[in-house]
C-alpha cells in the first residue's frame, strides 16, 4: 500500500470530473488500497468494495454529527439559523442499527405504496409534450424534467415554484454529502433546506411516513428531514443515472439500435448494464468499529472506509471489457445500488423508470444528435457523478 | 489584486487573529486551519482570482502565504 511512486487518488487530477474512470483504473491497478487522509482508506477493487458494503460489522458514518461539530464555524458571522445537522438527522444512509431499520421501513413503505407506473407514464407524456418540436434542447433538462414530473406527483409539490429551483435544491442536498465542500456551499445548502420546508403539501407519501413513525414523536423538522432525503433520492440519483445513460447511448448507435429492437426480457440486462456503466453514486463510506485486517494492511478501528463503487463497477477481474457498454452482458454483479442493509431504497423505482421509458425515450431522441460545437459539462462532484449539460440539436 | 495581502486578510478573518499577527512566512499549520477552513479559503481564492478547479492540496505544496501568493500570481 502507498508504495513510493504509486498513483495517489486525486479527484483534482486533470479531466477527472469529465471522466473519472481512467484515474480510477490506475488507482485500482497500481494502488488499490490507499490511506488518502489520516484514518481514511480508499478501496478500488470490486472484491473489497462488495465485501465491505455487505459487511455486518461495519457501520455508516453520521453526517448529522459532523454538521453539529462544524456549524459554529460554517455559520460564524453569517446571520443564518443553522439547520444542517437537523436537516440530515433522519437520513437513513447515515443511521445504524434499529433506528435505521425503522426509518428505512417507513420510507420504503411510502415509496412502495405509490402508483409509480402511472406517475412514470404521465411524466413521460408531459415531458415529451414540452420538448416536442424543439430545434435544440439540453439532454439534462429533458431527463431532469421527466424525473421532476415523477417526483412532483410523488410528493405533491404544489408550491414548488419551478423545475430549476427543485433541481438546485436536490443538487445541493446531494452536494452537501460530498468531499471538499466549502462553507460557502454549506451556507447555500442551509438556505435551501429552510426554503424547502414550504414545498410539500399533504400527500399519501407523507401520510405513510407519518403513520409509520408515529411512536417516535417526530416534529415538523424531523418530518422535513425525512421528506428531503426521499426527494433527493428520488430526484438526483435518477436524473444522474438517466442523463448519463442517455448521453452514452446517444454516442453509441450500435447499442441504441440493439435496445430499440430488444424485447422486454432482453431489456433487463440492458438496464443493469446502464446502471453499472453510469454508477451515479460513485463512492460510499463505512466505519469499522473494530480493527480490520486486509492482507498485510491493518486498518485501525474507527477508520473511514471509502468504497469506490465507480471503480468496482469497472474492475476487469469481474467484468469482461469493463469500459464498454455490453447490452447483453450475462453476469453483472454491479454495485450501483450499494449492498447489505443499506441497499438503495429507490432501486426498484429506478429500474421501473428505465423499464418503462428507455425505449420510448430513445425513440423520442431519434431525431436529435449531440451538438459537438457545445461543450459537454459535468459538475465538480465526487460522490455523485452529475452531468450538467449536453446540448442536442435536431437532425431532421 | 495583491494575492499576498488578500491571503493575509483572509487568514486573519478565518482565525480571528489581527492582520499584523499573520506571518507570511509561517507554515499554514501554525494557524490551526482544519480541512473545512482550507477548502473554504480555496473556494474564495477561485472566486477572487478567477482560478478553476483549484486543488486544495496547494496548501500543503505551497505551505505559507508568501509561497501560495507567488503560485497564485503565476497562474494568472
Amino acid at each position: 500500500m502507498d508504495r513510493i511512486a504509486a498513483v495517489k487518488w486525486n479527484p483534482f487530477s486533470p479531466g477527472y470530473f469529465q471522466n473519472p474512470h481512467e484515474h480510477l483504473r490506475e488507482c485500482r491497478e497500481e494502488n488499490p488500497v490507499q490511506e488518502v487522509f489520516p484514518n481514511a482508506f480508499f478501496f478500488f477493487r470490486h472484491k473489497e468494495v462488495s465485501e465491505y458494503l455487505r459487511h455486518r460489522d461495519l457501520e455508516v458514518s453520521n453526517l448529522s454529527d459532523y454538521f453539529k461539530e462544524k456549524e459554529a464555524y460554517i455559520f460564524k458571522d453569517s446571520g443564518q439559523c443553522p439547520y444542517l445537522s437537523q436537516g440530515m438527522k433522519w437520513w437513513p444512509m447515515y443511521l445504524n442499527h434499529d433506528i435505521h431499520k425503522r426509518i428505512r421501513v417507513a420510507i420504503g413503505k411510502a415509496f412502495n405504496s405509490l402508483p409509480a407506473q402511472e406517475y412514470i407514464a404521465q411524466a413521460f407524456e408531459e415531458t415529451n409534450r414540452c420538448f416536442a418540436g424543439r430545434e435544440n434542447f439540453d439532454l439534462v433538462d429533458y431527463t431532469g424534467n421527466f424525473i421532476f414530473h415523477i417526483i412532483r406527483q410523488m410528493f405533491n409539490l404544489v408550491n414548488y415554484e419551478s423545475y430549476e429551483k427543485i433541481r438546485r435544491f436536490s443538487n445541493l442536498l446531494a452536494l452537501g454529502q460530498d468531499l471538499y465542500v466549502p462553507k460557502q456551499v454549506y451556507q447555500e445548502l442551509n438556505e435551501a433546506i429552510l426554503w424547502g420546508r414550504r414545498i410539500y403539501s399533504d400527500s399519501p407519501f407523507r401520510d405513510i411516513v407519518l403513520a409509520e413513525t408515529a411512536d417516535l414523536n417526530l416534529g415538523e423538522g424531523d418530518i422535513h428531514s425525512l421528506m428531503m432525503v426521499s426527494l433527493m433520492a428520488a430526484f438526483d440519483t435518477s436524473k444522474d443515472n438517466l442523463s448519463v445513460a442517455m448521453y452514452e447511448l446517444l454516442k453509441n448507435p450500435q447499442v441504441r439500435d440493439y435496445i430499440t429492437r430488444c424485447d422486454s426480457k432482453q431489456l433487463n440486462p440492458v438496464i443493469e448494464e446502464l446502471f453499472r456503466f453510469s454508477s451515479p453514486l460513485q463512492y460510499t463510506i463505512r466505519i469499522n468499529r473494530q480493527p480490520l485486517q486486509l492482507e498485510d494492511i491493518l486498518i485501525p478501528e474507527n477508520s473511514k472506509l471509502y468504497l469506490c463503487i465507480a471503480s468496482a463497477n469497472r474492475d476487469d477481474r469481474v467484468f469482461d471489457d469493463p469500459d464498454s457498454l455490453v447490452p447483453d452482458r450475462a453476469e453483472n454483479p454491479h454495485l450501483s445500488f450499494g449492498g447489505g442493509v443499506h441497499l438503495c431504497l429507490g432501486a426498484a423505482i429506478a429500474r421501473q423508470e428505465l423499464r418503462i421509458c428507455l425505449q420510448p425515450m430513445l425513440s423520442f431522441l431519434e431525431g436529435y444528435e449531440i451538438d459537438e460545437e457545445q461543450p459537454v459539462k459535468f459538475e465538480k462532484q465526487i460522490f455523485m457523478r452529475n452531468l450538467k449539460s449536453v446540448s442536442l440539436r435536431r437532425t431532421r | 489584486m495583491n494575492a499576498k495581502s488578500w491571503l493575509q486578510n483572509k487568514i486573519a478573518e478565518e482565525t480571528g487573529l489581527a492582520v499584523d499577527r499573520v506571518n507570511c512566512d509561517e507554515p499554514f499549520e501554525t494557524f490551526s486551519l482544519d480541512s473545512l477552513a482550507t477548502i473554504s479559503i480555496s473556494f474564495d481564492i477561485e472566486q477572487a482570482f478567477g482560478l478553476e478547479e483549484l486543488n486544495p492540496t496547494v496548501f500543503s505544496e505551497y505551505n505559507s502565504i508568501n509561497k501560495l501568493a507567488t503560485w497564485i500570481e503565476s497562474q494568472q
